[in-house]
């Protein structure tokens, strides 16, 4: 604490110290200035305007209207002038009106979710994980069968009804690697990226994947290795959760492969 | 190196640490006591000790071999003190042998990991991606001892067996283990405990799980392999 003191203390002192330097500094000049130029100065302006000019340092207000000339000393000594508006009335003054933003973080939720048969089967436990997202929230459904479906971000507070989820009954294609890489593609576009609307900005500063299905792939085209080392950049973001829930313990290692933090099993049966 | 801690929870009730686990350099093996039971710590401690006097009880081969050598002389030799099948089973299984058993064996190539009940596996995989796998199966898990409970309807577990998972080393570098009571850790609550869990860093995770305990309402227990480097390296240099 003693060495903080010391160094407060030694800031305070060249901060003196330097205004001080400026004052010498300003009378230097007026010294520099002879008094014999300031006269002839002061004379052609007094033949030039009718009402005597001011000479000054800092700014006033003068109690007439409209715009004067003040003489202020320059920087090499020769007096110079600048043009000032005056106001009877300050509160007339035009000031610009700067607009703040308010800024609001939001959470989004990533459903990733796969679209076959046996996962439609266990519709009724997807719906109370969907269901259970905070209306605060942001949810996004990212569903892969035969080809990637990524949904639009929704917004709860702009409709009060929620997304649907339409699964296919009949599906037994999962291409799990091209979904990984079209939702890291997703997390990182949209991750800390600044939305401003009319009176706020919004921010994305927290992403939850929830992953339910098999975790299991028989069609995608990008290869295993090139998804998990895309998935790693998507796990690597601060404030980036992913979650998988299988249907069984046969898909925790393929979920453990690929990286998804929490693992856990839909069905409980021993 | 086996960590475990007392749940903040037990500690405000004034119940013991119901987790036990031990360790050899190739074994880890972890117990979980049923909080509804009486004596669970008496179970798992008891059981411990009689299990690491089994011939090569570290032994992946011959683990469940051990377990239900362990149960079977144990619970014969308890039926003289009690006069009944159902009293020995309410009132010593019952109240003293109800917990989770999961034990990880390190082989040459890939960690073996097998489990009667709840409990977590926490794996790294080769980008260092931490992952934790959950063991669970409801409000009423199933536990080792109610293969021995033939009197009590609706409690017929004799068919069920150990889970075997088998994680190959150049997949998982790490693979550790772990009692149900770090759901806090998973959650994400403590920060940066992950990478020391899985690197075998002991000191850090311990002082990690002190240092937030008040998150913690159930016992946690974590197994983790910590003499080796790198996955494995170190061995390479004493042979």
């Amino acid at each position: 604490m003693k060495f903080l003191n010391r160094d407060n203390k030694f800031k305070e002192r060249t901060k003196k110290e330097n205004e001080l330097n400026k004052k010498k500094r300003w009378e230097q000049q007026e010294k520099d200035a002879t008094e014999t130029e300031i006269e002839e100065y002061l004379k052609e302006l007094e033949e030039e305007y009718e009402t005597p000019p001011v000479v000054s340092k800092t700014w006033t207000t003068p109690s007439k209207p409209g715009t004067a000339k003040v003489v202020t000393p320059g920087c090499s000594g020769i007096p110079k002038y600048d043009n000032i508006s005056i106001y009877d009335d300050l509160s007339k003054i035009p000031r610009p009106k700067t607009i703040y933003k308010k800024t609001i973080y939001k959470k989004l939720n990533i459903v990733f979710v796969e679209n076959s048969a046996e996962v439609y089967k266990e519709m009724d436990t997807i719906r109370k994980i969907v269901n259970a997202i905070s209306t605060s929230e942001l949810l996004c459904i990212i569903s892969y069968g035969s080809t990637v479906t990524v949904g639009e971000i929704f917004d709860f507070s702009a409709s009060e009804s929620r997304p649907r989820l339409l699964l296919d009954s009949n599906s037994t294609s999962a291409c799990l690697y091209d979904a990984l890489v079209d939702m890291e593609a997703l997390v990182s576009s949209v991750y800390m990226k600044v939305e401003e609307k009319e009176k706020e900005r919004e921010i994305i500063n927290e992403i939850e994947v929830i992953g339910i299905g098999t975790c299991k792939d028989n069609c995608s085209e990008i290869e295993e290795e090139i998804a998990i080392n895309r998935f790693s950049k998507t796990t690597s973001k601060k404030n980036v959760k992913t979650k998988y829930y299988c249907l069984t313990e046969d898909g925790f290692m393929n979920a453990a492969k690929i990286g998804f933090r929490s693992i856990g099993s839909i069905s409980q049966k021993y | 190196m086996i960590i475990t801690s007392q749940g903040f929870g037990h500690f405000k009730n004034g119940m013991n640490n119901q987790d036990f686990g031990i360790e050899t350099p190739r074994m880890l093996l972890i117990l979980d006591g049923c909080s509804g039971c009486k004596y669970p710590e008496v179970g798992t401690r008891l059981f411990s000790q009689l299990f690491s006097r089994k011939e090569e009880y570290d032994s992946a081969e011959k683990f469940e071999d051990n377990v239900k050598k362990v149960f079977d002389e144990l619970i014969d030799n308890m039926k003289s003190l009690y006069s009944t099948q159902e009293e020995l089973e309410n009132e010593f299984i019952m109240d003293n042998l109800l917990f989770t058993i999961i034990g990880c064996f390190d082989t040459e190539n890939e960690y073996i990991v097998k489990s009667f009940g709840d409990g977590y596996i926490i794996t790294q995989n080769n980008r260092t991606n931490v992952s934790y796998l959950r063991l669970s199966y409801g409000k009423y898990p199933p536990y080792f001892a109610y293969k021995y409970c033939s009197v009590r309807p609706g409690f017929d577990y004799t068919n069920y067996q150990f889970k075997t998972f088998r994680f190959d080393k150049k997949v998982f570098p790490n693979v550790c283990i772990a009692t149900d009571g770090i759901l806090p850790i998973v959650k994400g609550t403590v920060d940066g405990i992950d990478s020391f869990i899985v690197t075998g860093n002991d000191a850090f995770v311990e002082t990690s799980i002190r240092n937030n305990i008040q998150k913690f309402n159930d016992d946690v227990t974590i197994g983790m392999f910590t003499n080796k480097l790198n996955g494995g390296m170190i061995y390479e240099v004493f042979e």
